[in-house]
């Protein structure tokens, strides 16, 4: 047969299937969409110029990675409705004397135009979406966001990869359903129901694996570095886990309801329970995705969310003053100069100095041999590694003098204070000392460096300056040169506006080293990191409600498109129901009932997976100084009753349009 | 008074664009008594079809009456429709209507699930059915795993198991062969013996032949009607397929 006309023929097909192919193609176009804006962000160049892009870019590549998986699933679902749709016209092109591979030929086309049509609208589709979305989310924000608009050439080729790839995997899949088939079983396929799947125990068991071993991940991984590199993998673990679960245990679980007589044979239950079963394979894999879409815009949202919230609180932990100098000595001579110069610099800007403080402290790294033992290792390519801990020490008295309190120690003694260990009642020994709790405190001025790193720490108040110098000493032993000094914090708060106190803070950094000693220093002012910040977890906030928008509205799409084509598909069930006597109510009942079931099913997992996500989340925010979980379970919970008032919208709207198609009146 | 009654049933369709209007039953009288076995024959568009639904509540009547025990069915209210049809109805179509999802058992049982009976008593009242329609070893089976006339045997289980007033089937042989009519007949007849009265809309002279009387309708009224009395079933077939002739030749109104 002529290529032309198996080509037009390819065509022609397209056309007298639109209805059914439309929402593929609406489906597909929007995916390609998708995919190119998460591709074109990943690799934007604005991204570049914003602090902690490494990581940004990290979760970024994860999250491209995860819509390709999903893109994949999505589409191999939708065309597998299609083709069942189909078969029953290949059965009589079969009939009509067509060969097997003219068929194939035929299909080769229709994927080819398909996915032509498809990267024709879906990549300016995604060029300009891009931009809009970008426009309306800055002017909401009403900051400015250090990402540009451009058309990224390496996105649109991904793009064109990635869906050429899996147009071809779906021709492949084609010609096998084909091949398998004789004519006969081709023309009547239609009818036949899905096999009433076995309640697969090795599937629901794998799932549960999966699952566990994902939820795991979360709940135990304590290091927030480890927590970074595991994550990819506890999402992978998470959404196969779904997929086999909802799979398996939708069968189980309806099984259960149909073997239950009294439940079974109501009216809407009977109907529903029974539609559900009949396609439990393609319900499976719908509400899978659309829980995981679900659960990726509530990670999304709460975490940037929560980033955006609490940047005063990060700010005033990392800053407490607003000025602050740190000194790598511990010189009375000093401390009297650096006193000195915040003096002149404050009043040569026209501010005056309100409050001081300055403590010495001793910072070093080691390696948790136990719960109560701390060890030097010279080696040090342990950072990242989940035993290795930051010890901070200061003397009691300085920290008496911070917090206005009295506290008392005798030899030995320490109080210590740690948000992210546990630590052991009683005795613990350090670097080789052996000291003795004498009370655990909430917390120490240094916790807020220690958010900035981060491995997990430990805050100690000694006795006094001796024993920071005895272990300034052990540790230089080990250590070397790359031995940490002692250090002195000076904080000085003075009132005066942003310039003013940007303009003190240089003068300082300009004059410290007028006084004569060669000690290294840094200057920091609040109000100057404060812009810098802003902008970073506006970045943040802008990503996380760009992707969200993208998510939600494939999330819709699915459930819409899933609704509408099982809508056509049970039109002539209802027919048939309304001719043995059901009526409208009646129709509108089941209808709600069955729609009810598969619409909730998925929010309530994406709320389950968001709970056990929370540990892993709340330690990777402290990768970005903010150690706050109240307010990150506060931020998920409103987006999750937020997300479940949309959800519930999409849930009427669809209910409603599937109604429509159902209802049509029963024959003439 | 007569079981069932129509009374100068006329119906006219008017086409969505044209506005042309089309009259597929002119003036159709006739009643049914109880535990009758009607047959009502016409060639294609001779409105068997329309008459039907319209017995069935599936359609209004432009004018005329249908009362079915005592009861007017255009005084039925949309919502009591459903309701009537449910438990006063039983329905046998020509390509089954069953659902595919599921078992021949729940299809059986379905109109006695929507009127919300207790399982209980929907057991008690399956047994009896589908032995009388040798079907009790498909129970478990589902639609397309069964044959054509096995399936038209569960759509008359369906329609039987509401105790139904009266039965209508529309061209219940139309997608069967020979083999699996006559047997599906002879359970209509069975049935029938029993008390059911059964209205069937055909155009097979076998169907019609298992009838106890025979309507003839043409251009949309009833031409004439055949009893059968005493008469054999073969005697009964001669007669429907010359009635056929002279209907088909155009012969004048004997009704």
């Amino acid at each position: 047969m002529r290529k032309r006309f198996l080509f037009s023929l390819a065509a022609d097909n397209l056309k007298k299937n639109r209805r059914l192919y439309l929402p593929f193609l609406l489906s597909s176009v929007l995916s390609a969409a998708m995919f190119y804006i998460i591709c074109s962000l990943t690799g934007n160049t604005g991204l570049d110029s914003m602090m902690g892009a490494d990581v940004v870019k990290a979760v970024m590549q994860m999250g491209a990675a995860v819509v390709a998986i999903f893109i994949v699933i999505f589409l191999f679902y939708t065309n597998r409705f299609l083709m069942r749709r189909r078969q029953k016209e290949f059965g009589l092109f079969h009939i009509l004397g067509m060969e097997k591979k003219h068929i194939a030929a035929v299909l080769f086309f229709e994927s080819g135009q398909l996915l032509a049509l498809t990267l024709l609208c879906g990549i300016p589709a995604g060029i300009l979406l891009d931009k809009l979305i970008y426009l309306v989310l800055l002017r909401l924000m009403g900051a400015s966001v250090p990402l540009g608009f451009s058309f990224s050439g390496k996105a649109a080729a991904l793009t064109v990869l990635l869906f050429a790839l899996t147009f071809l995997l779906l021709f492949l899949r084609g010609v096998f359903q084909l091949r398998a088939q004789n004519p006969a079983q081709l023309l009547k396929s239609e009818a036949v129901g899905e096999k009433e799947p076995k309640a697969r125990w090795f599937m629901a068991l794998l799932g549960i694996l999966c699952l566990g071993g994902g939820y795991g991940i979360s709940l135990f991984v304590e290091n927030p570095l480890q927590v970074l590199s595991l994550f990819f993998v506890a999402v992978m673990l998470v959404i196969l886990g779904t997929y086999l679960l909802f799979s398996a245990g939708s069968v189980a679980f309806l099984k259960l309801l149909k073997k239950n007589k009294k439940y079974y044979y109501r009216p809407n239950h009977f109907i529903s329970v029974s539609g559900l079963i009949y396609r439990m394979k393609q319900n499976a894999v719908g509400l899978g995705n659309i829980c995981i879409l679900s659960t990726m815009v509530l990670v999304m949202l709460s975490a940037t969310i929560c980033l955006w919230l609490g940047l005063d609180q990060a700010l005033s932990q990392q800053y407490p003053q607003d000025i602050t100098v740190l000194v790598d000595a511990a010189d009375p001579d000093i401390d009297r100069t650096v006193d000195q110069c915040a003096v002149t610099a404050l009043s040569a800007n026209g501010m005056r100095l309100t409050e001081k403080n300055s403590y010495t402290y001793l910072s070093f790294t080691s390696y948790q041999e136990n719960e109560n033992t701390f060890s030097l290792r010279a080696d040090y390519s342990m950072a990242g590694q989940s035993r290795t801990v930051n010890l901070f020490f200061m003397t009691v008295a300085e920290y008496n003098r911070w917090y206005g309190a009295g506290e008392q120690l005798g030899e030995g003694e320490v109080l210590a204070c740690s948000s992210r260990l546990t630590l052991p009642e009683g005795t613990i020994r350090i670097a080789g000392e052996a000291f003795t709790i004498r009370k655990i405190v909430p917390e120490m001025p240094a916790e807020g460096n220690a958010a900035m790193i981060s491995m997990p720490s430990a805050c100690f108040a000694v006795k006094d300056e001796a024993v920071l110098r005895t272990l300034y000493d052990k540790q230089k032993a080990v250590y070397g040169d790359n031995a940490s000094p002692l250090q002195t914090y000076y904080g000085y708060d003075g009132e005066g506006s942003e310039t003013q106190q940007k303009a003190a803070a240089e003068f300082m950094a300009a004059h410290l080293n007028d006084y004569g000693w060669t000690a290294d220093y840094q200057v920091r002012s609040r109000v100057a990191s404060e812009t810098d910040v802003r902008s970073l977890y506006g970045g943040f906030l802008f990503l996380g409600i760009f992707l969200s928008i993208l998510f939600v509205t494939a999330a819709i799409l699915i459930i819409y498109y899933k609704q509408i084509s099982e809508g056509y598909e049970d039109r002539s069930r209802f027919e048939i129901l309304q001719k043995v006597g059901m009526d409208r109510a009646e129709v509108k009942k089941t209808v709600r009932s069955q729609i009810l079931l598969v619409f909730f099913l998925p929010l309530l997992t994406a709320g389950l997976h968001l709970t056990v996500a929370m540990p892993a989340l709340i330690r990777l925010l402290t990768l970005f100084s903010l150690s706050n979980a109240q307010l990150f379970v506060l931020c998920a919970l409103v987006c999750f009753a937020v997300f479940a008032v949309l959800y519930f919208i999409v849930y009427t709207l669809t209910a409603k349009a599937y109604y429509q198609i159902v209802k049509a009146e029963p024959v003439s | 008074m007569a079981f069932l009654t129509v009374k100068g049933v006329q119906k006219i369709y008017t086409t969505r664009f044209s506005g042309n209007q089309t009259e597929a039953l002119s003036h159709v009288t006739f009643s049914v008594e109880k535990g009758e076995f009607v047959a009502v024959m016409g060639e294609s568009g001779s409105g068997k079809t329309t008459l039907l639904n319209i017995l069935a509540a599936l359609d209004q009547p432009t004018a005329g009456e249908v009362v079915l025990d005592g009861k007017s069915l255009s005084s039925l209210s949309d919502r009591e429709i459903s309701a009537f049809r449910r438990s006063n109805l039983g329905f046998v179509f020509q390509d089954f209507n069953l659902l595919d999802n599921f078992s021949v058992k729940d299809n059986i049982l379905l109109p006695l699930v929507l009127s919300g009976m207790a399982y209980e008593s929907m057991a008690k009242r399956l047994k009896p059915v589908v032995l009388t329609l040798h079907i009790a070893d498909l129970l478990d089976k589902y639609p397309y795993e069964i044959s054509g006339g096995q399936k038209q045997r569960v759509a008359v289980a369906r329609a039987l198991i509401t105790e139904p007033k009266l039965i209508l089937a529309d061209e219940p042989t139309g997608a069967l062969d020979s083999k699996a009519s006559e047997s599906l007949l002879q359970t209509f007849a069975e049935v029938n013996r029993a008390g059911q009265t059964i209205v069937m809309v055909t155009h097979s002279t076998l169907a019609a032949s298992y009838a106890g009387r025979v309507l003839f309708i043409k251009d949309g009224a009833v031409f004439h009607q055949l009893y059968r009395g005493e008469k054999s079933r073969e005697t009964m077939f001669r007669e429907i397929s010359d009635t056929l002739t002279v209907l088909t030749a155009g012969g004048g109104n004997h009704a």
